[in-house]
């Protein structure tokens, strides 16, 4: 797959971002700005964000894992 | 990531389809901004807008567009496409035209030229379509369609299904994405099916000189010739009515056929 920037500014639109939704649950998504990612809490997947464009394919999605579980105590 | 065939065949060929004339300055291109009536307040969404000849055509008239493609590469297309034409209202996000990434009620319009006989389920994305749109917005779709009774009246009912049987398998051994190309009748069920409401539809002959049409598909010449062979048993009295829906006939050196374009802007109610 090409990484080349057609044009693309490389920052995702802000207005596009308020018409974007899970795919999956159609809920609203978080914008992590630092790891260019939207995540989709109910779902548990993160989607893509590369050159700017939002990648909202269930296959390019990442499964977030579930470190922030509180550890059981003893 | 696996990519699908969709993914595959349009990815390597992308810039193909962004110098394409039947999909750059194809007669629905410019008949379907006509029929949707776009006004400038409008937010539109193109589904599977391929090199982005569909949005770009809506762009001057809309606010702004919003073009999605399955393939990233296409995309780009779009995007440069853009750039070269001086729009800045129309944003690219990569989405499946069966999972809209988009809140309910979002558009006044959601169109789709030359792209659903690639969906594995047409109904899923209509449902979609309806679902994104604004009470009183407007879906405006083209697609290759296949033959029916309707539209090829000199047929039986089994021969034209037997037509839109071999259409479909000739489309296919053209290009292997290519899933299947409704006749009119099923199109309009479906639509009326997701409470969209038909204000208007045509069908419009589209003339194709095979050569251009096979090589844009990168195609083998095994498969060039077993699709002229398709054509040829057919023409010579075949049991199949292909020839009889795409009308093969040679001018000079060149082979020319008839694809069919239904053309259609419907609403959902307000």
């Amino acid at each position: 797959m090409s990484d080349r920037d057609h044009g693309s500014d490389g920052e995702i639109d802000p207005r596009l971002l308020e018409f974007l939704v899970c795919p999956l649950t159609k809920l609203r998504l978080e914008y992590d700005a630092a790891a260019q990612e939207l995540i989709s809490r109910a779902a548990n997947l993160a989607f893509p964000i590369k050159n700017g464009v939002p990648i909202m394919t269930l296959d390019a999605a990442r499964q977030l894992d579930d470190t922030v579980t509180p550890p059981r105590r003893p | 990531m696996t990519r699908s065939l969709v993914q595959s065949q349009f990815g390597a060929n992308a810039a193909a389809y962004a110098t394409s004339e039947v999909h750059a300055a194809g007669e629905s291109l410019k008949m379907l901004v006509g029929m949707a009536d776009p006004q400038p307040d409008w937010t539109g969404l193109d589904v599977a807008t391929g090199a982005g000849h569909m949005a770009l055509a809506f762009a001057p008239h809309v606010a702004r567009m919003i073009a999605s493609d399955i393939t990233e590469e296409m995309l780009a297309e779009t995007r440069s496409l853009a750039a070269s034409r001086g729009i800045t209202n129309v944003e690219t996000a990569v989405a499946s035209a069966d999972r809209l990434p988009f809140g309910d009620g979002a558009f006044d319009l959601v169109c789709c030229r030359l792209a659903a006989h690639h969906f594995a389920e047409p109904a899923a994305f209509i449902a979609e379509a309806a679902r994104v749109l604004k009470p009183g917005g407007t879906l405006a779709l083209v697609d290759n369609v296949s033959p029916d009774e309707v539209t090829m009246p000199a047929l039986s009912r089994a021969g034209a299904r037997d037509a839109s049987t071999l259409y479909n398998q000739f489309e296919k051994l053209r290009d292997p994405s290519h899933a299947r190309a409704l006749t009119t009748g099923e199109w309009v069920k479906m639509i009326g099916n997701a409470e969209l409401r038909m204000v208007a539809q045509c069908v419009i002959a589209k003339e194709m000189e095979f050569g251009a049409w096979v090589r844009r598909m990168q195609c083998t010449t095994d498969t060039v010739e077993r699709l002229a062979s398709m054509l040829e048993h057919d023409a010579a009295g075949g049991r199949g009515h292909l020839a009889d829906f795409l009308m093969p006939r040679r001018a000079g050196n060149e082979l020319w056929i008839s694809l069919r374009e239904l053309v259609v802007v419907a609403r959902k109610s307000a």
